[in-house]
């Protein structure tokens, strides 16, 4: 089922900057990639330097309608997770994630319906932490009946780690001692994601040497191997 | 100073910045109360040590025993999580699983 989830328990982490930068590679390494955003805030294009004004279409099962933006469809699916046929499909098991797309949702920290409905569909959750106490304590938070440290789908991405704090570098090793291989990457505090967002320009255009390009270029490629997609970009190539 | 870092402001012919490393090892980690509460936190941690066991953060973190006796940590603050370094990464969670089951066994047979 080629659905990656990403969905953390507490919202403002990136969340969507990662979903965003995920797609992008995928599309990058031969992948046919559609990012979903089911959040209202509808901000996952920013990522991709569009205007707030710029409306998606609504994201149709059988492909197609969505906008293509740096090797991705980009489609909006905020409507389709309240949508009652969607949702009765997905609870029977159907999934309307087919084919050999690769489909990247961004679901809001809130949205914990949404989240558990795509769960069972996804290849990997990934969780995206701040080296903040608020974000820490939302570990708590990931899944009702499974402890974080056990989540056999779910990978953890430590955004905007900056060393030169110390409750910021304590987390890291912290983090990395806790979850262990979960934990596939960390990305570096850079001013740059926001001023590319503003500038409506994609970062690698925007900033090409940025240091959270890089390491959100790491983190995507670690996802495509711990989803096993590698394999899959081998074979398309 | 590092070596990349010495090597850069060769190329840039630069003299006059100052450099610092912001590195830690577990020895000079300070267990923070967020990281206590996340160890006894059976959401997190399955089976939660307890509050005391959570203070001795050597105990819970073999690391950081090796890195007060003066081991050099076998990784850096600033390394990549390449595929390579995985293994080293199960090896440590096997570790802290192990040292939770340790713990779960000590309280188990203390009740009995």
């Amino acid at each position: 089922m080629p659905l990656i989830l990403c969905h953390s328990p507490k919202g403002g982490t990136g969340n969507s900057f990662v979903a965003a930068h995920v797609a992008m590679h995928l599309a990058r390494n031969g992948h046919d990639a559609v990012a979903l955003d089911f959040t209202y805030q509808d901000a996952l294009k920013l990522y991709f330097g569009l205007l707030p004004s710029q409306t998606l279409a609504e994201f149709r099962s059988g492909g197609g309608g969505g906008l293509a933006v740096a090797g991705v469809e980009l489609s909006s699916a905020y409507q389709l997770a309240r949508d009652r046929d969607f949702v009765a499909a997905l609870r029977e098991g159907r999934t309307p994630f087919s084919g050999r797309k690769i489909h990247v949702a961004d679901v809001a920290a809130g949205d914990r319906e949404t989240k558990d409905l795509l769960l069972p569909h996804a290849l990997l959750q990934i969780c995206t932490l701040l080296p903040q106490p608020a974000s820490l304590a939302s570990l708590g938070k990931i899944q009702a009946d499974t402890p974080a440290v056990e989540l056999p789908r779910t990978v953890f991405v430590l955004n905007q780690l900056d060393d030169t704090h110390r409750f910021s570098r304590h987390t890291h090793i912290f983090l990395r001692e806790l979850l262990g291989d979960r934990l596939i990457g960390t990305i570096r505090r850079d001013e740059a994601v926001n001023e590319a967002a503003a500038m409506f320009e994609p970062i690698g255009k925007y900033a090409p040497a940025s240091a959270a390009l890089s390491d959100v270029a790491q983190v995507a490629k670690r996802i495509e191997a711990r989803a096993g997609l590698e394999a899959e970009a081998d074979r398309i190539s | 100073m590092r070596s990349d870092a010495a090597n850069l402001l060769a190329r840039l012919g630069r003299k006059d910045f100052r450099y610092r490393e912001f590195t830690d090892n577990f020895a000079d980690m300070e267990l923070w109360p967020i990281f206590e509460a996340l160890l006894t936190d059976d959401r997190i941690v399955g089976k939660p040590v307890s509050a005391l066991a959570a203070r001795n953060m050597e105990d819970i973190m073999p690391s950081a025993a090796r890195a007060s006796a003066g081991v050099t940590p076998e990784y850096g603050l600033f390394e990549q999580y390449g595929t390579d370094q995985l293994a080293s990464r199960r090896e440590k969670q096997g570790e802290l699983n192990a040292f939770l089951q340790r713990l779960s066994r000590d309280d188990a047979e203390e009740t009995d």
